[in-house]
């Protein structure tokens, strides 16, 4: 069921005024405000008890996970790795209309990137339809009006605070030496959210008093209506060469951005290229998922799994591993100095990774099935690693909503903290569980708001 | 002995702990810390760990109370029932695994000096004990609360172990 928060209101009937020019006779213009998360009539809710079948391809988005009994761990998980894939369909479909297929820029391609929303001198996002802005630095860079910009070259950049971020993560450097580019972005119940709340700013989170509630996605039972609610999407990119295999990959023209450091003295720069997706986590909050569901896929490529390489069945080419690597020290990050601009990394480095998590042969299964619907296309060479949901999520004892499984981590986002430690291990929920606003308080299982000036 | 050991167990685990069951094992918990409870306890139980189900499964098929059943496993059954029963309470709380033998030892007018010696089942068995919930509290270094937790009073203790008294 839609639910409204704060105090803000929907349905189109909310205005505000835009304050004509003081000394001016022009007539005060009502500006409507966009309805944080509007009723929709769509919501996929395709139970995971479906035939894997062409249908499913232009089936939508899910508002939610729709769930069936029995009531089992193997087979809750079923559903929500069921949820992952009909999500991977709905949100990789092309950005200008149409299904999942082409090699094309994808909905979530559309979205707010961070850096847009929470700006260097926090001043208020431009809508939602604006142009993306680009850095002094990439305009005079040769690429088509309107390439995105990538700028992240570590999932946790310097500016995410020590207390609240407890893994130090490094770069990843593929096989030709380049570091991986990465970049978060939001959809638009959730960037509304922020700006309509003022939480793009220190300022504004100091006077938001509420505590910070993104919308859920929710459907109304025995129907497609309900609401999307908050989603935001990390991916990872690598920089592509003539000797890689471009058709292998969902590509994009970027600005490659490296913003100006200090400690180490960095350079500003900026170059066109083209990239290669090799990692996509999608968390997506809902009302049976207040902890958000945490979706996470790779290229097929990327990296073997541990049990691979102790067999030594090793493919000829990995992204981020080379076979018979003797000597080469496993998952650890290069070493320092971490500077963008030399490239390819100084004496010779590479990443050399391993899945420590095996995939379960019920996920690898559910993979199998889906991308053989995508046969003949990019998408066909992604897999899911798992999906994060709580098991509990009303939990009054953990407020993480006792996370299944316990751990997850993607080789190209969490490459350096895979496992089965808790509190050290990747976990979505328990990590993102520790996020806070720059006030220091919770931030609803995200850090952008950490981000804020 | 039921086909099904683990369910007998956790039931008779609930009666020992005072914890319910559905706190112990909850239906969709991706938590294997019972599952090594109840291989410790066998493994180092042996044929006594199979007459402490059985001493159950009988008390439970002759619907007996809780007290009655409290009897049978620790007054009515001998020392050797009532020591594995006594280390799979322990088991929950702390995580670690006390040898039925040493704790018999200790019930002596002169049990051995120091504490009784013991071994960590495993690393989650340690964090996710029931000592620490039963004291509204967290293993140290280890805590599923939200960042700013400690300004907050913890959750009531019935939250913790589903136990209403």
């Amino acid at each position: 069921m839609k639910r409204m928060r704060n105090g803000l209101v929907g349905g189109g009937a909310a205005a505000v005024l835009t304050l004509a020019a003081s000394c001016s006779n022009t007539p005060v213009t009502p500006t409507p405000t966009p309805t944080i998360d509007p009723p929709v009539t769509n919501c996929n809710v395709t139970p995971p008890t479906t035939a894997i079948t062409p249908a499913l391809l232009a089936s939508g988005l899910p508002c939610d996970a729709t769930i069936v009994p029995p009531v089992t761990l193997p087979n809750f998980q079923h559903g929500f790795d069921y949820y992952s894939w009909l999500t991977f369909l709905a949100l990789n479909a092309p950005a200008s209309g149409g299904v999942i297929g082409k090699d094309a820029p994808a909905v979530w391609e559309r979205w707010k990137e961070l850096s847009e929303v929470m700006k260097p001198d926090g001043s208020r996002p431009a809508p939602w339809d604006a142009p993306r802005t680009i850095p002094t630095a990439c305009r005079g860079v040769g690429v088509p009006k309107g390439t995105r910009v990538l700028s992240m070259v570590g999932k946790t950049p310097d500016v995410l605070s020590a207390t609240v971020q407890p893994f130090d993560t490094g770069p990843l450097i593929d096989q030709h030496g380049r570091y991986v580019r990465y970049e978060i972005l939001m959809n638009r119940p959730m960037f509304e959210y922020i700006v309509q709340n003022d939480l793009y700013s220190k300022q504004g989170q100091s006077a938001f008093t509420a505590t910070v509630d993104f919308p859920e996605g929710d459907v109304v039972e025995g129907t497609t209506n309900g609401t999307i609610g908050a989603i935001m999407v990390k991916a990872s990119w690598m920089v592509l060469d003539k000797s890689d295999d471009a058709g292998a990959f969902h590509t994009t023209q970027a600005l490659v951005y490296t913003p100006p450091q200090d400690n180490p003295r960095i350079e500003e720069s900026c170059t066109g290229a083209t990239l290669g997706l090799v990692g996509l986590h999608v968390a997506h909050k809902t009302a049976g998922a207040p902890q958000w569901i945490w979706s996470t896929f790779e290229h097929v490529a990327n990296v073997p799994q541990r049990a691979d390489v102790d067999a030594g069945k090793l493919a000829p080419h990995y992204n981020f591993h080379r076979a018979n690597c003797s000597g080469c020290a496993v998952n650890e990050p290069p070493p320092r100095p971490w500077n963008p601009n030399v490239q390819p990394f100084p004496n010779g480095f590479t990443s050399q990774i391993v899945r420590e998590v095996p995939i379960t042969a019920d996920t690898d299964a559910l993979t199998k099935a889906f991308t053989g619907l995508l046969a003949g296309t990019v998408w066909r060479n992604y897999l899911l690693v798992s999906t994060q949901w709580p098991t509990e999520p009303q939990s009054p004892t953990d407020p993480n909503g006792v996370p299944a499984p316990a751990f997850l981590a993607n080789t190209t986002l969490e490459t350096y903290v895979q496992g089965t430690v808790p509190q050290a291990s990747s976990s979505c929920m328990n990590c993102h569980g520790n996020a806070a606003a720059t006030t220091g308080r919770t931030s609803d299982f995200t850090f952008i708001l950490e981000r804020a000036h | 002995m039921a086909s099904d050991p683990m369910t007998p167990f956790v039931n008779l685990s609930a009666l020992l702990t005072g914890i319910t069951a559905a706190k112990l094992v909850p239906p969709l918990s991706p938590s294997t810390v019972p599952q090594q409870i109840f291989d410790t306890a066998k493994t180092n139980g042996g044929a006594t760990f199979d007459q402490l189900l059985t001493i159950y499964a009988d008390a439970v098929a002759q619907r007996m109370t809780d007290a009655q059943i409290a009897n049978q496993v620790f007054v009515a059954n001998g020392p050797d029932v009532r020591y594995l029963a006594r280390s799979i309470m322990l088991a929950w709380y702390l995580g670690s695994w006390y040898d039925p033998k040493v704790l018999q030892a200790y019930d002596s007018p002169k049990p051995p000096p120091g504490p009784p010696s013991s071994v960590v089942i495993s690393s989650d068995a340690y964090t996710q004990g029931w000592v620490w919930n039963v004291a509204q509290a967290h293993a140290m270094g280890y805590s599923n609360f939200t960042f700013g937790y400690w300004a907050k009073n913890p959750p009531a203790l019935s939250d913790f172990t589903g136990a209403t008294s």
